[in-house]
């Protein structure tokens, strides 16, 4: 019971620019127990620099078993703190930042998944494709509140108003978080809108089903983004979780819980 | 509501579905049933995500076990196309690029989105759509097929201001035989853009149904004489005429031979809505205004649409919903301060160890000790400690979140709490939360499927509601099973 929490990780990592932009304005950091990518805004080479200062706002946590989330923090802070820098009389370049880290609670390993924009994060479990993270977007927020039916949200045009990035002028953004109980055999994806605006979430589930190597499954969901347009930059992160150990054995089983028709009478 | 499809079908053996929206081919292994379930369903949705759900329902969701499949939606000003195994979708652009897909070589199955279209068809093994097609034309159908020919409606918006249209190539001519697409195309001076076209003829009146027709030569041959009749690139109906706010020319931007087909088919033309049936030809100059009586005219299309969004701003931009979280480009000096926890502060008094206590309290919750002073708000200690029946004891300093496999989301608050796993079948993914208000310790039943029950002391065990239930010391929370959380040493 008290060994130590370890995971053992595969993973691979592709980006293209895409066929109508002149720069990739989208960087990566994939290197365990880091995973994050970041998509710059801003234009004429600013939104490289932007997502760049980003991505190295979180070299130093590479090498570390886990991040804490206080170190996690930490790094989104120094991570806008870098991209406010760059801002000058005329512009303020921003990215936006998504990915996963590796955490503990107490002795259970996990994923640390964050956002801030519309960079996404996905979990791929034996029974389904998870959109973990929750876009920082007009769309989403017109979702929630339930002003857009999530059927016409396909053909809703402003797909690329974001209402939080790092930089651009956002003095707090706002960092959003979930921690997962990392499992053996789950699969997560990290990638940019280049991606999840090109294809449906089926081929892409699809896609990381039938290609075990994650290398080779980045890659492959980075030419079907092209091949379906290509119209933004692109940036696909796959990361498999091939062993985790720890202190207690998580069940899985998806989502059935045994229901229990003894407790009740049990214990009332 | 975008482009409607009208479709030519080719007798054969695969199924054909086809709705206002889209249309689709299936394998022919498919039962007739499902086919049948598939129309009906994208009937009621058509998008592709939907239509490639529903057909993954039919194969156990095993998406890779997909029937081959070809599809076209209507999208926006475009289409999205997806291809899956032996069929070739061939796309003929409003500005007259040829392109095609088929899944022949694909593990799983390929997507493409399209700007404008003037036609496409739908061919199972390589079978050629123009060829025996059926005098018939469909909106709605389940069929028997080979090959679906469509030609594609779309909303034509009020006129926007001529703008730089990129040059076109000049559409071929039927008669024509099938030429490559012209390497100078871009050469082509650009039309003037004042020409009176559909939408700039309906003006003020509002949107109005272009038909871009792909037609065939045996079943129009009048088209073949008054389209060549025409001054080249003059009569017949391109985009380069067409001031739909489509932008500058998408696919201008795609690297040369990227997206083109060199096998023109067929000549573009247009006709009225209520000549399509029997083919009349009419040129642009005459199509009447609007069709709404036939129940197709669109609202008018949005001004910059995705294409337009995503080609020509080419950037994301941010919105933020208060002026307050803007600053003036430049002005930032310190570094950001990110919207994350602080510890939590409460209004305490102090005991003579010092130990923070709640303001009612006159003898300390730690050590016994008496409390006094007056009120000042301090950071909240750990509220107590958290017995698990397994063993585990967890400080009450942050929240936690329990189950078989819990997870804390962007809804649990600012705070990261703890996550508590309890390897149970009974117990549900997230089965329940502890958190915190002030001095006060909750639990929130997680909607868990065998419930939490609540022992205590004196009391009937009580089932946990999901509005947060106020703990006090010693409390049990009950799972079942002998899997228990017991509340220590709270204020």
């Amino acid at each position: 019971m008290t060994a130590d929490p370890a995971m053992r990780l595969r993973w691979g990592a592709a980006s293209d620019r895409g066929l109508h932009r002149a720069h990739n304005e989208d960087a990566y950091l994939a290197a365990p127990p880091v995973f994050v990518v970041a998509d710059g805004m801003g234009g004429h080479a600013q939104g490289d620099r932007a997502s760049r200062a980003v991505i190295a706002a979180f070299v130093e946590l590479v090498g570390s078993e886990f991040v804490s989330a206080d170190r996690l923090d930490e790094a989104v802070r120094e991570a806008g703190a870098a991209v406010a820098r760059l801002a000058s009389a005329t512009a303020a370049p921003g990215s936006t930042v998504a990915g996963a880290v590796l955490a503990r609670s107490g002795e259970l390993p996990c994923w640390l998944v964050f956002n801030v924009g519309d960079s996404r994060s996905y979990l791929l479990s034996p029974s389904a494709l998870e959109q973990v993270s929750v876009d920082h977007s007009r769309l989403q927020q017109l979702l929630d509140r339930g002003e857009l039916a999530p059927e016409d949200a396909a053909g809703y045009g402003d797909r690329h108003v974001i209402t939080n990035a790092l930089g651009a002028g956002i003095q707090s953004p706002r960092v959003d978080r979930w921690l997962i109980p990392a499992s053996s055999g789950e699969r997560l994806l990290v990638c940019s809108d280049g991606l999840t605006d090109e294809l449906t979430d089926t081929l892409i589930e699809a896609t990381l089903r039938a290609e075990p190597d994650p290398q080779v499954a980045a890659e492959t969901l980075v030419a079907q983004a092209l091949d379906a347009g290509g119209h933004d930059n692109v940036t696909v992160l796959v990361v498999d979780a091939v062993r985790v150990d720890g202190p207690v054995g998580v069940i899985q089983g998806g989502d059935i819980t045994v229901p229990d028709l003894e407790t009740a009478a049990e214990t009332a | 509501m975008t482009s409607q499809l009208v479709v030519t079908p080719s007798p054969g053996t695969q199924h054909g579905i086809v709705w206002p929206a889209g249309m689709a081919m299936i394998d022919a292994a498919v039962t007739a049933e499902a086919a049948h379930e598939l129309w009906w369903a994208v009937r009621q949705n058509a998008d592709l995500g939907g239509f490639l759900e529903q057909l993954a329902r039919q194969s156990g969701n095993n998406l890779l076990q997909l029937s081959p499949f070809a599809v076209v939606l209507a999208s926006g000003e475009g289409v999205k196309c997806a291809v899956r195994g032996a069929f070739t979708i061939r796309v003929r652009l409003a500005d007259g690029q040829n392109t095609e897909l088929t899944g022949v070589g694909a593990s799983t199955w390929v997507e493409r989105g399209l700007g404008p279209v003037s036609s496409i068809s739908i061919g199972a093994d390589g079978r050629d759509p123009g060829e025996g097609s059926a005098q018939v034309l469909l909106r709605d159908a389940v069929i028997r097929a080979d090959a679906l020919s469509a030609t594609v409606w779309r909303a034509q918006p009020h006129t926007p201001e001529p703008q730089a249209v990129q040059a076109e190539p000049a559409p071929a001519s039927p008669v024509e035989p099938p030429v490559p697409a012209p390497v100078d195309e871009e050469l082509v001076p650009p039309r003037a853009p004042s020409r009176p076209v559909a939408g700039g003829a309906a003006g003020d009146i509002g949107d109005s149904l272009i038909k871009q027709e792909f037609a065939e030569p045996e079943a129009a041959p009048d088209l073949h004489a008054a389209t060549t009749a025409e001054a080249p690139g003059a009569a017949t109906l391109t985009d380069a005429d067409d001031p739909a706010p489509i932008g500058p020319d998408d696919n201008a931007a795609e690297p040369a031979g990227e997206r083109r087909f060199a096998h023109l088919w067929d000549a573009t033309s247009i006709q009225p809505v209520e000549s399509a049936a029997v083919r009349e030809p009419v040129f642009i100059d005459e199509v009447p205004v609007p069709q709404a009586r036939h129940g197709v005219a669109s609202p008018p299309a949005r001004p910059a649409d995705e294409w337009d969004a995503e080609d020509h701003d080419g950037h994301t931009i941010v919105q933020v919903a208060s002026p307050d979280g803007l600053s003036a480009p430049g002005e930032l000096r310190a570094p950001p301060a990110l919207e994350t926890a602080q510890a939590e502060t409460v209004l305490a008094i102090r005991c003579a160890q010092q130990h923070p206590n709640p303001p009612q309290r006159t003898q300390c919750y730690l050590c016994g000790a008496p409390c006094g002073g007056g009120a000042a708000q301090a950071q909240r200690p750990p509220l107590g400690r958290l017995r698990v029946s397994t063993g585990e004891v967890l400080d009450l300093s942050r929240p936690i979140v329990v189950g078989r496999s819990p997870r804390a989301g962007r809804a649990a608050g600012p705070a990261i709490p703890r996550l508590l796993a309890l390897p149970f079948q009974h117990v549900s993914g997230t089965h329940l939360e502890i958190d915190f208000e002030g001095w006060n310790v909750l639990a929130i039943d997680r909607h868990s499927t065998n419930g939490t029950y609540l022992r205590r002391e004196g009391d009937a065990p009580v089932r946990l509601p999901e509005a947060p239930t106020l703990l006090v010391d010693h409390d049990v929370l009950d799972l079942g099973h002998g899997v228990q959380l017991t509340m220590e040493g709270l204020p």
